[in-house]
């Protein structure tokens, strides 16, 4: 989709956006909490899955660090611990996606991707809580959240699977 | 729907989860210490090797005391003035880093690598 004129192209990525950050907070605000820190849905990873069809790596760069940035003033967290693990976890997330897309595709489908984003979130998280606390036992978590990311990469996954089939045809047209 | 390189990723994760289950519970369980620092009010008052075997008698705050035991490379509260002992009940410490806290008498005892530990001029 290169093709999209270049307002139609700023109309949808702005478009992402307000979905990215739509999905970000209806997480934030009506997901039940799970008493183990760190583990989350990860909603609005959906709409850079999407994103992965339409628009370049920068631009999905870009989607994220203002997702980043706009969310975490909207709910409040800006510059506090969990920012900082959410802009690891996501940047390092993405960076994977996009290699494993760039590679792979469409042998590993939007579940893979989803899945291997959700685990490197974690990885990135934890790296930068190690780095924070420096106590080695912030790895205790690893195993945990790992284990954790596998639902929750399928949800998201098997998610932009589905919406991918409707929300697609409305994009293109 | 999911294709052979998906179900390959959820065999990686469940993977790397359990290889690296041993190594992050070795790497997170602390070095035994070497000495026991007291802090009373974040002072530093005291320090004790973890090898000497014996019991002092440490003055809380307001009144009051903690009967510090240091046996076997392990330090525990034997007896303590305080109303509801949660110091004593925080059992035997003897890892690096490991603490034991009384604050109603502000009363802290670290678990350090090595006499002076982390801790710099600033702290005491």
């Amino acid at each position: 989709m290169q093709s999209m004129s270049s307002g139609r192209r700023l109309a949808t990525f702005s478009m992402f956006l307000s979905l990215g950050l739509i999905l970000q907070a209806v997480e934030a605000i009506y997901m039940p909490a799970i008493p183990i820190p760190g583990i989350k849905l990860g909603l609005a990873n959906l709409v850079t899955l999407l994103m992965l069809f339409y628009f370049t790596p920068s631009e999905i760069f870009a989607h994220v660090i203002a997702r980043l940035l706009l969310g975490s003033l909207i709910l409040g967290s800006f510059l506090s611990v969990s920012f900082y693990f959410s802009v690891a976890g996501a940047f390092l997330s993405l960076i994977v996606i996009l290699i494993l897309y760039k590679t792979l595709y469409p042998g590993i489908s939007l579940v893979g991707l989803s899945l291997a984003g959700a685990a490197f979130h974690n990885v990135g998280q934890l790296a930068v809580a190690f780095w924070l606390v420096k106590t080695p036992a912030v790895y205790l978590q690893l195993p945990i959240l790992l284990i954790a990311s596998i639902p929750m990469g399928l949800i998201i996954g098997l998610a932009a699977n589905y919406s991918m089939q409707r929300v697609g045809q409305i994009v293109s047209n | 729907m999911l294709t052979k390189i998906d179900k390959l990723v959820i065999v990686l994760i469940v993977l790397a989860a359990l290889i690296s289950l041993p190594l992050v519970i070795n790497a997170s369980s602390g070095s035994q210490g070497h000495t026991i620092i007291v802090l009373k009010s974040g002072k530093r008052i005291a320090s004790y090797n973890l090898n000497d075997e014996r019991q002092v008698k440490i003055t809380g705050s307001y009144g009051g005391y903690c009967l510090l035991k240091i046996k076997d490379g392990q330090a525990f509260i034997s007896e303590s003035t305080c109303p509801i002992k949660i110091c004593q009940k925080q059992g035997r410490i003897s890892e690096t880093g490991r603490s034991i806290i009384c604050a109603p008498m502000r009363l802290m005892f670290e678990i350090m690598s090595e006499q002076g530990g982390s801790l710099d001029a600033v702290n005491e």
